[in-house]
């Protein structure tokens, strides 16, 4: 356990490293992430310009829910983006080798080698924009919430890299679509609109099939009390389960891959 | 002519020849209707009315843009930053044909076949909102949202242009294609109508190009602009296609001197 967090912590400095060398790149996607952060902000400040609630919803509510859902995509966007992206490129090319051969899991090597290094400064707004929707709520930060909201938003974390990475997975099978991290993204912008909006099958889909609506509105709804303390025990036994399914996934998808190349 | 037909139909191979990615990409574009369809529905639930919409024309504004966008969507940005930054654009300086043109073609082809795959989407969308959705009372409605359309469509091609041109000077441009698809449609009015922004910010968005993306053929198709407006709008529409061809001319011929003097 403990080389595998000197390895990780190895891997991310090598991109800080990569990333002082090219910083034409980094800053245009650090440019790219606050004007789609900007976007975001706009469309529930505009909303709610013309309607006071969603879904029973206020501003503030609304706005918290917002940066979660900012804070985690950061976060994700920082640690797993580019392994994923490049996946179905390991897969096509063979490359997916060089992890197979090597001496540590390949799946750690495979899934969080590589980091976006812009996406942690872009947590800098987010959490900014987290702050002021607490000072607007009026809500003062107690022991339990913020551990509780805390421990909520790496389960959320744990929960978006086992999708995302099912996801991925895909690319053992369906090798023609090089942008599966498409589809990650695509489900993920349904979490950023109070839950309550949604209902019926499509409310049940996001809740237990495809838990995306529980990695940002978990958090913020415990923080917030609208919910129990016993949602935490359902975001682990989610991240839990998804963990152990990845992981066989990942193995019938090996399977197929070493078929496949000889 | 025979030239273009030529790349026409040699672009359209080789869509068809990636028809599942195609069926993957346009099942995905339709997505953010269903988070539209439940936000809007929970915004209504309690309100007969929200920044001069009602329920059903709030529903027909968010079908319509994405529908027009979607119909309307052109990439060429991605295309054009590869060549430039590979420098695979020399193998297309040589041929018969100009870039830009073989570019447009090869685009337009794309377009056709993608839009023969969101038309089985667009119709279950409608289907499935009959109900609600508010179709334009008159005949020049009509006319006039389908001849806005095309203006949509060499819009977001020129911008897109534009955008991947910009890499002749700036080699990461492509870090910026994301927003392209956010900020530019947010702008161009397909996640919220204008009647949502604060007057100041309409009237800016109103003197630039971006509504015919999205917020002005919408705008028509809800009989929301005259008939008057709407001609004036076209015309205007058509200027600054005029001006942003231009732009691009003049962004490509100073590009390439530089990216020969590079390449020597």
């Amino acid at each position: 356990m403990q080389r595998y967090i000197r390895l990780f912590f190895r891997y991310l400095s090598t991109d800080i490293i990569r990333e002082a060398e090219f910083r034409g790149g980094f800053f245009l996607l650090l440019v790219s992430n606050l004007i789609e952060f900007t976007v975001t902000v706009a469309f529930f400040s505009l909303l709610y310009g013309s309607v006071p609630t969603v879904g029973g919803w206020s501003y503030p509510e609304a706005l918290f829910l917002v940066a979660t859902y900012s804070i985690i995509g950061n976060l994700s966007g920082a640690f797993f983006l580019r392994n994923f992206a490049r996946f179905s490129e390991y897969i096509r090319t063979g490359l997916l080798d060089t992890f197979l051969t090597k001496p540590v899991d390949a799946q750690f090597a495979a899934t969080l080698r590589y980091h976006a290094i812009s996406n942690l400064i872009s947590l800098l707004p987010s959490v900014a924009l987290l702050m002021i929707s607490l000072h607007r709520l009026g809500l003062t930060i107690t022991v339990v919430n913020a551990v509780g909201y805390v421990l909520l938003l790496v389960l959320g974390l744990i929960i978006v890299y086992c999708l995302w990475f099912a996801i991925s997975l895909l690319a053992f099978w369906l090798t023609q679509i090089n942008e599966l991290q498409e589809l990650w993204f695509s489900l993920y912008d349904f979490a950023r609109y109070p839950p309550p909006i949604y209902d019926g099958g499509v409310r049940i889909l996001f809740t237990f099939v495809i838990p995306v609506l529980t990695v940002v509105a978990v958090p913020t709804e415990f923080f917030l009390e609208h919910t129990q303390p016993a949602a935490i025990g359902y975001n682990v036994a989610i991240a839990a389960t998804l963990l152990i399914v990845t992981r066989l996934l990942w193995k019938v998808g090996l399977r197929r891959y070493a078929s496949a190349s000889s | 002519m025979r030239k273009y037909l030529a790349i026409f139909r040699t672009a359209l191979q080789s869509s068809i020849t990636w028809r599942g990615a195609f069926w993957f990409y346009v099942s995905l574009s339709f997505l953010p209707l269903i988070a539209y369809y439940y936000l809007w529905t929970a915004v209504f639930q309690n309100r007969a009315e929200a920044a001069g919409f009602s329920y059903h024309s709030l529903l027909t504004y968010a079908v319509v843009a994405l529908l027009i966008t979607r119909f309307t969507s052109s990439w060429p940005e991605f295309g054009v930053m590869e060549n430039i930054r590979e420098g695979t654009l020399t193998k297309y300086l040589v041929q018969p044909t100009s870039y830009l043109g073989y570019f447009f073609t090869s685009r337009v082809a794309f377009r056709v076949f993608a839009n023969l795959i969101n038309a089985p989407f667009a119709m279950l969308i409608i289907y499935v909102l009959r109900d609600r959705l508010l179709p334009p009372a008159t005949g020049w409605q009509w006319l006039a949202t389908m001849l806005a359309i095309p203006i949509a469509y060499v819009m977001q091609f020129l911008l897109g242009m534009l955008l991947g041109l910009v890499s002749f000077w700036i080699s990461e441009a492509r870090y910026l294609i994301p927003l392209k698809e956010t900020a530019l449609l947010f702008v161009g009015g397909m996640a919220l109508p204008y009647a949502f922004f604060p007057a100041a910010v309409q009237t800016m968005l109103d003197a630039l190009p971006f509504k015919y993306l999205a917020a002005f053929p919408v705008e028509i198709f809800l009989g929301q602009k005259t008939a008057a407006e709407a001609i004036a709008g076209l015309a205007v529409g058509l200027i600054w296609l005029g001006a942003l061809f231009a732009l691009m001319k003049l962004m490509w011929r100073r590009g390439l001197k530089k990216f020969v003097a590079v390449g020597n």
